[in-house]
């Protein structure tokens, strides 16, 4: 039968997706003429932090076509944000030349006019009000080489620890919660551990939406595994609680009782792991907030009687959650062969965060669920780069490079001495973080702020009183970003055009710890530069005018980002990290390698803190076999249970203001939607904002579905559509994040953690009417 | 044209079912399955009409997911 080009094509993305299952469908005869792309270039997905091996097909000079990667973890999947990645690169409002502000208007100049002026006005700025009068504000979404050179600039060229990441606003508690119970950042398992797992426990993450192709590796495990259990912690019955075998409704900020509580049946019922409990940990509770927080060292006593507040029945009443399930999920999470972990922004983005990331470590580490194949807790994240380039690489304000602390003396040291600067260079104070950066530029502290490939302008909540700031006379504010205007670019003095994803090549680093690299497949438009480009640019500019020239050729001598990434290696070696394995040739040609990776011949990490599979366990200790968290040196390698009491919010629904409102994702838009929008089908599909409620608050309010609903909180008020759908608990309303005319942020509240410094996205009050 | 090959998820037990119910739509193809996937294949006459198709998709009763794995934005 003759084969039409039509049916070729249809063919040829038939067996795409054949392949990703292993199903064999052979190329009919004379197919080979099948019109493709001329060109296949490997990268990562743009979007979360999942992390999806791509090839991206290039003709003409264009990304024409996306391809999951079959031989990625990801097994050629990909999520309908992925598919339809090329229309990012040719949306209309593509940058394409320098802009300065005058008046209210915007003018093209050169790079040449543009990199005068900013380095004019820092180098003011830095001379008036010392180095901490300039902030920069960076993103999970930079290359690793991109946060590597500006962070280096900022703490070892300038002296100054004025630099964050948008990640404080998405992972900092999930960091903060690792390094607070395991002694370092970062899971310990990986993406492979969906295979071995037979209880999954999902708390505070919306994995069909957030993160599909993940969520797809647990829907093909509760398929073909037998008796696969799913328990889904979530006050919304979202998409994912569509496979749960419990769905556990709660009310919004009660969660730390209902993990209490699961505790409290693990411990009453004797399903603890006592030798796990005996061998590897101890307990510890915070006797005071501080700062510094004040911790005490306390027993097993003293944690079971700190549990005896929290039966299930008590949790019950706190949280709404029934005590059968509290009691059935514990049973569960215990008495499984291995339990896996998942959460999100749920947990993080609240005031109490860190805390409540602490408790799910709590149940891994009770029961012994942790560090064997499938039993593992497991955060995930929401950029593509927040754990390599922000987390790892230490784009954070008390961060440096690769687990060494700002605050810490000898970590100092080292660094200054690895680049070369001074003794005493990097200041021993944490810089400001992400809030305190922009309460910074509001109050003229911070004259000069550079931002770079995010949004703030759009994603900070309570955003409306930062933007005043960011739009004040007063500050010098600086956009690299790849469309204009976006809501941060239209408050700007100077934005640069940046070349986005693959018209420039760099390394990624996803949640399992796996460092992909994304390799240039076309050329960027216009003047548009790689943000690398242009930090190593600045950075030599602006020490040239600080009288250390000199010393900036020495820092910054790159001509490409392979040469950035080998001094990254460097910087790596000896720590836990360890990426000397991970050279630029065998990251072109795998597909992806788990730090550590300590040797050119070591295959990656799948999972560490067990000598079965992490070489690191026996550099620290020759004689140990099994699990050895080495990460927790200080408290001879025993890590933490925390006693953690139940708090609820910041703002907790009340008479005047009866809803609890919780913000999130759609499967279709990505953050602030400053690319997904601007794909036509996307856009489409799911074109504006609205108001989730269930029918019966909706009856109560008098709106009906498709209605216009006034939505006000203390900060804010705005008018959206009702979408009646029994998706959110009594008392809960949500609403997509993504809409740049919404400013849904407007209504949100900026009160944050104290400890990891993260905002409480995901619970504010507000009240409803019908509009 | 433009053209996107999914990989459809069914529930236990409801392949062949989901499978005649996607072979019923129209401009979609079935190519054949393996366990609970099904490799399908959508047209539409622009990419627009593509995500009517994939919500079409995740509409058959007993579909418990529907991946994009390949989709040709532009023809």
């Amino acid at each position: 039968m003759k084969m039409t080009r039509r049916d070729l094509m249809k063919y040829s993305a038939a067996m795409a997706a054949a392949s990703a299952i292993g199903l064999d469908l052979p190329l009919p005869r004379g197919a080979h003429a099948a019109a493709g792309p001329d060109r296949w270039v490997k990268g990562v997905c743009r979007y979360c932090g999942a992390g999806c091996g791509v090839y991206v097909g290039t003709a003409g000079g264009k990304v024409v076509a996306v391809k999951g990667d079959k031989d990625n973890w990801n097994k050629g999947f990909l999520c309908l944000k992925g598919n339809f990645l090329p229309a990012i690169m040719t949306a209309p409002d593509r940058l394409q030349y320098p802009l300065l502000r005058r008046g209210n208007k915007f003018e093209r100049i050169s790079w040449n006019e543009a990199m005068d002026l900013m380095v004019g006005k820092f180098h003011d700025a830095i001379r008036k009000n010392g180095p901490n009068g300039v902030g920069f504000y960076g993103s999970g979404q930079a290359f690793t080489e991109e946060s590597y050179v500006i962070n280096k600039l900022f703490k070892g060229g300038l002296g100054t620890n004025n630099i964050d990441g948008n990640p404080r606003l998405c992972m900092a508690s999930a960091a903060v919660g690792y390094v607070s119970t395991f002694g370092k950042d970062e899971p310990m398992g990986a993406y492979d551990d969906i295979n071995h797992a037979d209880c999954f426990f999902i708390i505070g993450s919306n994995m069909a939406e957030a993160h599909p192709v993940i969520f797809r590796l647990v829907n093909e495990r509760k398929q073909k595994g037998k008796d696969v259990k799913i328990v889904m912690v979530d006050p919304r019955k979202t998409l994912s609680a569509r496979i749960a075998d419990l769905h556990m409704s709660f009310t919004p900020g009660t969660d730390l009782a209902i993990l209490n509580a699961m505790a409290h049946v693990i411990v009453r019922e004797k399903l603890y792991d006592k030798g796990f409990v005996d061998k590897h940990t101890l307990f510890k509770t915070m006797v005071d907030p501080g700062p510094p927080p004040k911790i005490s060292k306390v027993s097993w006593d003293d944690y079971v009687k700190f549990l005896d507040d929290y039966t299930p029945e008590a949790a019950e009443k706190l949280s709404g959650c029934p005590a059968g399930e509290i009691v059935k999920a514990a049973r569960w999470f215990a008495t499984s062969k291995a339990t896996m972990s998942f959460w999100c922004m749920g947990l993080n983005q609240r005031t109490r965060g860190v805390w409540v990331n602490n408790l799910v470590h709590n149940l891994h580490l009770l029961t012994g669920q942790i560090c064997r194949p499938g039993a593992t807790s497991f955060s995930l994240t929401g950029q593509p780069n927040a754990c390599g380039g922000v987390r790892d690489g230490g784009l954070l304000s008390h961060l440096l490079p690769y687990g060494r602390a700002v605050a810490n003396d000898k970590d100092r040291a080292e660094m200054e001495q690895f680049w070369g600067v001074p003794a005493g260079r990097i200041q021993p104070k944490p810089g400001l973080t992400a809030m305190e950066m922009f309460q910074g530029v509001n109050t003229g502290a911070i004259r000069c702020l550079w931002v770079a490939c995010t949004n703030p302008g759009q994603s900070l909540p309570n955003v409306e009183v930062y933007r005043k700031g960011m739009a004040a006379e007063n500050t010098f504010l600086v956009v690299s970003e790849t469309y204009h205007p976006t809501r941060t670019s239209e408050l700007a003095d100077l934005v640069l055009p940046a070349a986005l994803w693959v018209e420039k090549d760099g390394t990624y680093g996803q949640s399992e710890r796996r460092y992909q690299y994304v390799e240039k497949a076309v050329n960027p438009p216009g003047e548009a530069r790689p943000d690398l480009n242009v930090m190593i640019d600045f950075a030599q500019r602006l020490m040239t005018a600080m009288g250390r020239g000199t010393e900036a050729k020495k820092l910054f001598p790159y001509k490409n980002s392979e040469e950035v990434w080998n001094e990254i290696r460097l910087c790596s070696r000896g720590t836990a990290y360890d990426f000397m394995g991970m050279t630029r040739a065998r990251l072109k040609k795998e597909h992806g390698l788990q730090w550590p990776c300590p040797t050119e011949s070591h295959p990656g990490t799948i999972r560490r803190y067990t000598s079965e599979y992490d070489v690191l366990v026996k550099q620290a200790d020759p004689k140990a076999e099994g699990v050895l968290f080495y990460s927790a040196k200080a408290d001879n390698n025993r890590v933490t249970v925390w006693l953690r009491p139940h708090k609820g919010p910041a703002e907790p629904p009340d008479k005047e203001y009866p809803f609890a409102l919780t913000t999130g994702r759609q499967i279709e838009h990505w953050h602030t939607g400053t690319m997904t929008l601007k794909v036509p089908e996307l856009k489409r599909s799911a074109p504006d904002a609205y108001l989730e409620i269930n029918p019966r608050d909706a009856a109560r309010v008098g709106v009906k579905n498709k209605d216009k609903v006034r939505v006000t909180s203390r900060r804010g008020s705005i008018v959206l559509e009702a979408k009646v759908v029994d998706v959110p608990r009594d008392g809960l309303v949500f609403m997509p994040m993504h809409y740049p005319d919404r400013m849904i942020n407007a209504l949100t509240t900026d009160a944050y953690d104290a400890l990891s410094k993260q905002p409480e996205f995901k619970i504010c009050a507000v009240k409803l009417e019908k509009a | 044209m433009a053209i996107a090959s999914v990989i459809v998820a069914a529930e236990a037990g409801a392949v062949e079912a989901v499978e005649a119910d996607l072979g019923r739509l129209p401009n979609t193809t079935v190519y054949g399955s393996k366990e609970n996937e099904i490799v399908t294949v959508i047209e539409a006459e622009s990419v627009a009409a593509l995500t009517d198709g994939l919500q079409r998709l995740a509409a058959v009763e007993r579909v418990v997911g529907v991946y994009p794995v390949y989709a040709r934005v532009h023809e």
